[in-house]
């Protein structure tokens, strides 16, 4: 069980090599409902990473508080496990060792635990390799078992299959629905791709450009498989591609305007 | 274009051989020079004879006690050996911890770097009448010099690697639970491993030259008092045996260590 609550949160950096001070989040508020499936999605540099990196308590919001089942989020814990874009692979350690390292002093049978989760995520026969020996695709999938095999509530995901190609990027969407529908985790999930949003989320959070906002909310009532050339699909794309669009342009044209400035 | 060809149009000679070329043309050169008078054979000694020296120094019967290198080099080799291993071994514990304090933690950086930083520069050799005053003519004169020489590489690699540790791997180990004490040795150590091979490797080079530097001057026994001893006699021939001794010792040391260091970093992207 988690729900996940973001009260008017706003994050800002210091530039200490320019003195400047950088909104990259601005009053985002939302809750995010138990075993939700959520996509967001924003022009590149709106403060998506900023928003997973709060929940998952890498950082403190400025302004504004976070909250998982009421309680306000101080530090990371493996009730909020990440799925990075880079993997973040111990590279000193096996596919298996990986997969192990958060079931110190938890799972009495780690190893047959961790083997379970290689099953899971189609890697056996690799347990002993290390990163470098794996493909892109595979890495990424190691680093879903390693968060998987802690039973997190929440699954908090970078655009984890960014870097994949097409085809393996199909199959691992359609693993995460299957694993998603078997454990109902609650899921927030960051991607660029609006095809990938359609296919996946239940609703959808399209933020604004820099300083992120929330611009828009859209529920995708559908079931699933679904099939991305159906007519309401087409609708709802081309209602996202004229926001995202839009914000995107707004993005180029202040940093233009920035440059000249 | 050009290398490529050399690339593979030189299969023919075996690696090995084309290997060796070089070094045994070199000593037969030297031995043909110093045979014709070329090269004065008071001042340089023919490989031949450094070759027969060398067999007796390390094989030969004590039958003359005044001759100091017959049948001695194998104690003179282990005092130099042992003097490396306790100086670097060490060096290589205090190094490894203190380095990995340093790079992890601000409190100690900010006690201990500025020391470091402040004995860093000044050469080990600089130590050497300190050495000998304080420890006397013994072998913790010589282990002293080796474990401070051998010390600063170490740490100041170790201390870089624990710096360089990658944040997200931090995070992804604070994510999956684990505890800020537990990921001193769980990811930063792991993580800095790379560097503080380098460290070692450099730190023991450094160990090999300062025991014969030690052993010239502070310590009484060992390949580096047998190099400077032979000088006093004019030993020619056993100042080149103890020199080559001294290099094929430091060569097979750095091997093992080489040899250590790939087992252990064999997850490595490049190593
Ligand atoms: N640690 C930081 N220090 C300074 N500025 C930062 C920091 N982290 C992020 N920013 C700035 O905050 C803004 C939002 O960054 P963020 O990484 O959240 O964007 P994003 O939406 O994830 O972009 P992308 O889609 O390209 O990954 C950017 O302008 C970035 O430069
Ligand atoms: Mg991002």
């Amino acid at each position: 069980m988690a729900v996940l609550t973001i009260e008017n949160v706003s994050k800002s950096f210091r530039d200490v090599s320019r003195g400047e001070t950088i909104a990259a989040l601005h009053e985002v508020s939302c809750t995010i409902g138990d075993q939700e499936f959520v996509a967001i999605l924003g022009p590149s540099g709106c403060g998506k990473s900023t928003l997973l990196n709060i929940l998952a308590g890498f950082d403190a919001p400025s302004h504004g508080r976070v909250l998982v089942d009421g309680r306000p989020i101080a530090r990371p814990g493996p009730d909020r496990g990440v799925v990075f874009q880079e993997y973040a692979l111990f590279p000193w350690l096996t596919v298996q060792q990986n997969i192990e390292f958060g079931l110190r002093g938890r799972a009495a049978d780690r190893s047959a635990t961790a083997r379970r989760y290689v099953e899971l995520v189609g890697l056996r026969g690799f347990e002993h390799r290390y990163p470098k020996e794996l493909s892109g695709g595979m890495r990424q999938r190691v680093s879903l078992a390693r968060v998987l095999a802690v039973d997190p509530a929440v699954l908090l995901m970078d655009e984890p299959f960014a870097a994949l190609d097409a085809l393996t990027r199909q199959l691992m969407q359609r693993e995460l629905l299957e694993i998603w529908a078997r454990t109902r985790k609650t899921v927030v999930f960051v991607t660029h791709s609006i095809d990938e949003a359609l296919t996946l989320a239940d609703r959808l959070y399209i933020m604004s450009a820099r300083p992120g906002r929330i611009l828009e909310v859209i529920d995708i009532d559908l079931p699933r498989p679904r099939d991305l050339a159906a007519p309401q699909v087409n609708d709802l794309r081309g209602r996202i591609n004229g926001l995202i669009e839009g914000e995107v342009r707004r993005a180029f044209m202040e940093r233009a305007q920035a440059l000249d400035g | 274009m050009r290398s490529v060809a050399r690339r593979t149009g030189r299969g023919a000679v075996p690696a090995a051989v084309r290997r060796l070329l070089t070094p045994v043309i070199v000593v037969l050169l030297w031995e043909g020079l110093v045979r014709v008078g070329v090269l004065d054979r008071r001042f340089i000694p023919p490989p031949s004879v450094v070759l027969a020296t060398w067999f007796v120094w390390i094989f030969g019967r004590g039958t003359t006690i005044s001759d100091p290198y017959v049948g001695t080099w194998l104690s003179s080799a282990r005092d130099s050996a042992v003097r490396v291993a306790l100086g670097f071994g060490a060096a290589a514990v205090v190094g490894v911890a203190l380095g990995t304090l340093v790079g992890w933690f601000r409190a100690a950086e900010d006690l201990v770097d500025p020391l470091i930083q402040l004995l860093r520069p000044i050469p080990i050799t600089a130590w050497v009448p300190f050495a000998i005053i304080f420890f006397g003519f013994y072998t913790m004169s010589a282990v002293f010099l080796i474990g401070l020489g051998a010390f600063f590489p170490i740490v100041v690699n170790t201390t870089a690697g624990v710096r360089q540790v990658p944040p997200i791997l931090v995070r992804a180990a604070r994510m999956l639970g684990t505890g800020s004490g537990e990921i001193l040795f769980r990811v930063a150590l792991p993580a800095a491993l790379p560097s503080i091979f380098t460290g070692l490797r450099l730190g023991l080079g450094v160990a090999w030259v300062l025991v014969i530097v030690a052993e010239m001057v502070a310590v009484k026994s060992g390949l580096g008092y047998a190099l400077w001893n032979s000088y006093y006699y004019l030993r020619t021939d056993v100042i080149v045996a103890a020199m080559f001794s001294v290099g094929g010792l430091g060569f097979l040391s750095d091997r093992i260590l080489v040899r250590i260091a790939a087992h252990a970093l064999r997850w490595a992207e490049a190593f």
